[in-house]
């Protein structure tokens, strides 16, 4: 038996979730997985940094998807599962005494789904001001890899700057980016 | 359009990343900017790719187990439920007998539902291929075929070595391909090392121009380095299904529906071949499928486009034009843009095909003495 069936694989994520609790047919949670499971392992890899526990919380997820696609209504799939990844793993280290703080299980939306409409006509030289802006080395991080659409590696060997750095500078470069572009009234406000 | 495709690529949604693309990142195979940018858009994906990277084992080997135990709980998950409500009916109306003939039945229906099911996965490629057939070709005189696109591509290196003919000639290598350079448009900013940008109205956008390869005498982007798995096409369904194999007791269930995996060059070698020869339908046929699993790629997008033109699909010629360069792949962007600026008026569109050929004309490339007799004569 496949863990999914063809007629879910054009459907939407909110669209599998309707599915589910009208008809309960696992095939569904099949389907999620599917097209998150790697990411929730992957996840769980960098958390918890051990393959056995990685497995452990992944099954532990997607089993309780079937509660909790009943219980909670999900506008975000993807980001609500990226918090519940990350809220498990938590909780993994924390029973392992790693860490221990308070959990939060609110759910909420990430900013990537939501941003596709508040994008608005923006002349390209009120971006390049924006990104003139930024204070260095994000405004060149963001350059090389945005516009010159060169490799994190490349744009580390460029800069001089480490890995993490090139990621965290493209992070909060956009991030900042977005918050002079609302500044200015270019962006619509979330 | 540049910078919405900008902003798109720095605040747009991208879809989350695939089991393959990791696979690739680990590796070094794949598209390593379009991947970083995905992980650079989602914090789900960034986590994940890290995790994958940081991990010894490959994404297929290390998801095995549990893709093996989620089947199994979808497995009883669903039995569970159909076990419950059958257990009952089964205690007090069948004899062991009428259970022998309700597994049959099962099996039965199980072989009849597969059908539509499989169906159903290549219904798109089917209705897109019978539409593509219904296509007619424009007159001859009006095609773009590849003597034109060979002819420019001559005349156009014949000009540039004119130009530079007292530096020395690159040297050729194998397959034709030319190594990559930078071609910076005369509307260019560039980075300086204090990292800020001059203040100029002009865009400040590069297109780069990657390896080139030439297949059937056609230029094509070189992209073996980031193609280097093979990808799966579907068998047509246009050929029926024999009797014999339609129980599900056999266990090659319609190999004509199956699918089968293809290096990308060959594929792409022989679109390449069925474009030469002017078979535009089935040439657009195959670009499509190269679509279906690179939406990115230049090549498919531009000949893919192109066909559409020849076959008089223009406003689906500028839709798939607009997609074949990029600022990592500018290659085609010369000829698209001329191209799109001649779909626009054969639809009438006059307003953006003057536009386009006036664009064309500022930038004094090699279409621009072609643009200018055109727009003469529409201004006549």
């Amino acid at each position: 038996m496949n863990r999914t069936s063809a007629k879910f694989e054009h459907y939407s994520d909110a669209e599998l979730l309707a599915s589910y609790r009208t008809n309960q047919d696992k095939r569904v949670i099949g389907e999620l997985y599917t097209r998150y499971g790697h990411l929730v392992m992957g996840t769980c890899l960098n958390y918890l940094k051990n393959k056995n526990d990685a497995e452990d919380s992944v099954m532990e997820i997607f089993m309780s998807l079937d509660y909790k696609i009943k219980k909670y209504e999900i506008n975000y799939f993807k980001s609500w599962l990226f918090i519940l990844t990350k809220n498990s793993c938590l909780m993994a280290l924390r029973k392992k005494k790693y860490i221990t703080n308070q959990l939060n299980e609110e759910i909420v939306a990430q900013e990537d789904e939501i941003e596709e409409k508040e994008i608005k006509e923006i002349k390209l030289n009120e971006l390049e001001t924006a990104i003139k802006e930024l204070d260095p080395p994000q405004d060149e991080v963001i350059k090389l890899f945005y516009i010159q659409q060169l490799t994190y590696k490349e744009v580390s060997e460029q800069l001089n700057l480490t890995l993490n750095k090139v990621k965290s500078a493209i992070q909060n470069g956009k991030r900042n980016l977005k918050i002079k572009l609302k500044e200015h009234d270019l962006f619509k406000s979330a | 359009m540049i910078f919405l495709n900008l902003l798109n690529r720095i605040f747009g949604p991208r879809k989350p990343l695939s089991r393959q693309e990791i696979e690739d990142y680990k590796t070094g195979a794949g598209d390593m900017h379009e991947i970083e940018s995905k992980a650079a858009s989602s914090d789900f994906n960034d986590q994940a790719l890290e995790g994958w990277e940081n991990s010894s084992t490959s994404v297929n080997d290390g998801m095995l187990s549990t893709d093996k135990k989620i089947n199994q709980f979808i497995k009883k998950g669903n039995a569970g439920d159909s076990s419950t409500k059958g257990m009952t009916l089964s205690f007090i109306l069948f004899t062991l007998t009428m259970l022998t003939l309700i597994i049959f039945t099962y099996q039965g229906n199980n072989a009849v539902e597969k059908k539509p099911q499989i169906k159903e996965a290549i219904k798109v490629e089917n209705s897109r291929s019978k539409e593509i057939d219904f296509y007619t070709a424009i007159s001859t005189e009006k095609q773009i075929t590849s003597n034109e696109l060979i002819k420019n591509q001559e005349t156009k290196k014949e000009e540039k070595e004119d130009a530079v003919f007292s530096e020395p000639k690159i040297e050729k290598v194998k397959i034709e391909s030319q190594n990559t350079d930078i071609k910076e448009e005369d509307i260019q900013l560039p980075i300086q090392s204090s990292g800020k940008i001059p203040n100029s109205s002009k865009s400040s956008l590069v297109y780069k121009n990657a390896r080139e390869v030439y297949l059937s005498g056609l230029k094509n982007i070189d992209y073996r380095a980031h193609r280097k798995s093979p990808f799966k096409i579907k068998n047509s369904l246009d050929v029926g299904i024999p009797a014999s194999q339609s129980s599900k007791e056999d266990k090659q269930e319609f190999p004509s529906l199956q699918t089968k995996e293809i290096n990308y060059m060959e594929y792409l070698a022989t679109s390449s071949s069925y474009f030469n020869k002017d078979q535009f339908k089935i040439a657009l046929k195959h670009y499509l499928i190269i679509l279906d699993t690179y939406p990115d790629d230049v090549n498919a997008n531009f000949y893919g486009g192109l066909c559409y033109f020849n076959l008089g699909q223009f406003d689906k010629t500028t839709e798939l034009l607009k997609k074949s360069y990029t600022f990592r792949f500018g290659n085609f962007r010369e000829e698209a843009r001329w191209f799109s600026a001649r779909a626009n008026l054969e639809q009438n569109y006059l307003v953006k095909g003057k536009y386009l050929l006036n664009e064309i004309i500022e930038e004094g490339g090699f279409y621009s003495k072609k643009a200018k007799v055109v727009l003469g004569n529409l201004e006549k």
